[in-house]
């Protein structure tokens, strides 16, 4: 699950009905903290190499913008409206190689089944989110949605590029790595 | 693609194909029996552009392949050479000298190892040959500076067959050891797919020497500077076979980071095929209108196996169609061409020296590739 799910838990695990008896002072300190928290998280270059994180990176259900999964805890009473990304178009891609003001990227189409040969494109660096941008590199993934925004009553056509914080690599997963090297170096024969 | 009739038994034929993840080249020795040299996926298939291309003459691949070279580790440019592998096991496999390393194989190793990352690891085709390799006890074989990887003799067209690797140099295994440890993964590091940007240090050139006839296949190696590298060393080595080839797949698509005035001059025919694939994934198109213009003057007889840019992409519905071209200055484009070939056969012992060539949909004379 998000970061912000799990800030959540550990700061009210009794559930929602107890927040609604706290007082104005109490669900500001709350919200400041879970802000922190997950502005902390946002901050750190990876998500933590947990398995609930990699089953998530598995999933093929589309990304939804971390601010907008964070959005129904911060959520006041009476109703305040809900930002919904309803996404009607997206790929997963990789830089093939970055530039001054564009980036070039093979997508591959994860809404219907696209061409094997994958798609390419030049993508603007002006629409990669400022906290995205140290992840654009070679090689790096992201996922482009193309959909609409919905708060409210209201509905605006939005495309979003969000780089995908894959998992770290672990000192296990390394260590795992280089006894299947050292395998293959020694299983395979060379003339 | 229809390919119409198989070579007989006498006659020669290169055929090279791409794009497609990659390119490649099949070549008949004679007797049915051929080489595959890299591979690539058939755009319409899905499949081993090799593969689909013997099936289609009527040859098994299980009888009829005697050597897959690789001469690439990264998987844009040998897609499905472990399927090609698998469905001919009587072939042997030759690939760089460094790809046998610990250090290659610990570095390439993660990111391989539980890839989460679209359009696959960048390394899993390599590593799947080596594993059937450790499987099925099938031994690979080192491409190495003017080694001798296939000898024959007793064909119906009389003459002996030699194939020798010319690549890569101790110096250019040097050079591939040191690059590579630049993707070495560390703990705490994002996964990614490694670059396929590295220089093409190590890419095998293969020479087919078949009696007087000769072929030289050019991988992607690059031109350095150097001495002991890209090359220069090839060409001045006096250990390399002798003669002159009249097929020469261009190496590196055309880019003039490859180009060598001597190789033209001392390695080559005076008149000579020179053939290419088409290289789009980056933002560099190889080969560059300049490209072309050089290769066009050193042969008349050029030949591209595709066009440069890959077609339209299908149109979206409305309104993401809408959001596609407001985002992107240029329209989404497919990434490669449709695979094309280039076929080119002699007339067998009638006619050795003899060479015509055939153009398969969308393959071109490299002139037609950007139009005045």
């Amino acid at each position: 699950m998000s970061t912000a799910l799990q800030s959540r838990d550990t700061v009210s695990p009794s559930g929602a009905n107890q927040e609604n008896s706290r007082d104005e002072s109490q669900r500001a300190a709350l919200i400041q903290l879970m802000a922190e928290r997950a502005g902390a998280n946002r901050n750190q270059e990876t998500a933590p190499d947990t398995s609930e994180q990699q089953a998530e990176e598995f999933s093929s259900a589309p990304t939804t913008p971390r601010l907008q999964m964070q959005l129904p805890i911060f959520q006041s009473k009476p109703e305040a409206p809900r930002s919904i990304f309803i996404a009607l178009q997206e790929w997963e891609g990789y830089v093939m190689d970055v530039r001054e003001d564009v980036f070039t990227a093979i997508l591959h189409d994860m809404t219907a089944a696209g061409d094997a040969r994958g798609e390419k494109a030049t993508l603007p660096l002006s629409d990669v989110s400022p906290d995205d941008l140290d992840l654009l590199r070679e090689g790096a993934v992201f996922r482009w949605s193309i959909g609409y925004v919905r708060e409210g009553r209201t509905k605006l056509r939005a495309s979003q590029i969000v780089f995908r914080r894959l998992p770290q690599w672990t000192a296990r997963d390394l260590k795992e790595a280089n006894e299947r090297a050292l395998f293959l170096h020694e299983s395979v024969r060379w003339e | 693609m229809t390919f119409a009739q198989p070579p007989a038994a006498d006659q020669i034929e290169v055929s090279l194909f791409g794009p497609g993840k990659g390119e490649c080249c099949v070549v008949h020795l004679g007797d049915g029996k051929w080489i595959i040299i890299d591979s690539c996926i058939n755009s319409e298939t899905g499949e081993p552009v090799a593969l689909d291309y013997l099936s289609a003459l009527g040859f098994n691949p299980d009888e009829a392949v005697l050597l897959i070279i690789a001469t690439h580790w990264h998987d844009d440019h040998i897609g499905g050479i472990a399927r090609v592998f698998g469905a001919c096991p009587k072939a042997d496999f030759c690939a760089a000298n460094a790809l046998t390393t610990k250090e290659f194989l610990a570095v390439t190793s993660p990111y391989e190892h539980r890839s989460l990352v679209p359009g696959g690891s960048g390394v899993k085709e390599i590593f799947e040959v080596m594993e059937q390799s450790a499987q099925f006890g099938r031994p690979l074989i080192r491409a190495s500076p003017n080694r001798c990887v296939l000898k024959s003799s007793g064909s119906a067209h009389g003459r002996d067959i030699e194939i020798t690797t010319l690549s890569p140099s101790d110096a250019q295994f040097e050079k591939f050891l040191a690059d590579i440890t630049s993707l070495m993964p560390e703990v705490r590091m994002t996964r990614r797919r490694p670059t396929p940007n590295l220089p093409n240090h190590l890419s095998v050139v293969t020479w087919i020497s078949i009696g007087e006839t000769s072929m030289l296949l050019g991988g992607d190696l690059e031109e350095t500077s150097e001495a002991d590298t890209g090359w220069s060393v090839i060409v001045g080595s006096t250990a390399r076979p002798a003669g002159r080839a009249t097929t020469y797949k261009v190496p590196h698509h055309g880019s003039d980071n490859a180009h060598s005035d001597e190789v033209w001059a001392k390695m080559l025919e005076e008149e000579r095929f020179a053939v290419l694939t088409p290289y789009n994934r980056g933002h560099k198109k190889r080969p560059s209108s300049s490209d072309a213009k050089r290769i066009c003057t050193l042969t008349p007889e050029a030949y591209v196996t595709a066009g440069i840019e890959g077609g339209r992409s299908r149109r979206r519905r409305s309104p993401v169609q809408r959001s596609i071209d407001e985002v992107l200055k240029e329209p989404l484009r497919l990434a490669e061409a449709a695979t094309g070939c280039v076929r080119i056969r002699n007339e067998g012992r009638a006619g050795f020296e003899k060479w015509s060539v055939e153009l398969f949909d969308p393959a071109m004379h490299l002139s037609r590739l950007y139009p005045p």
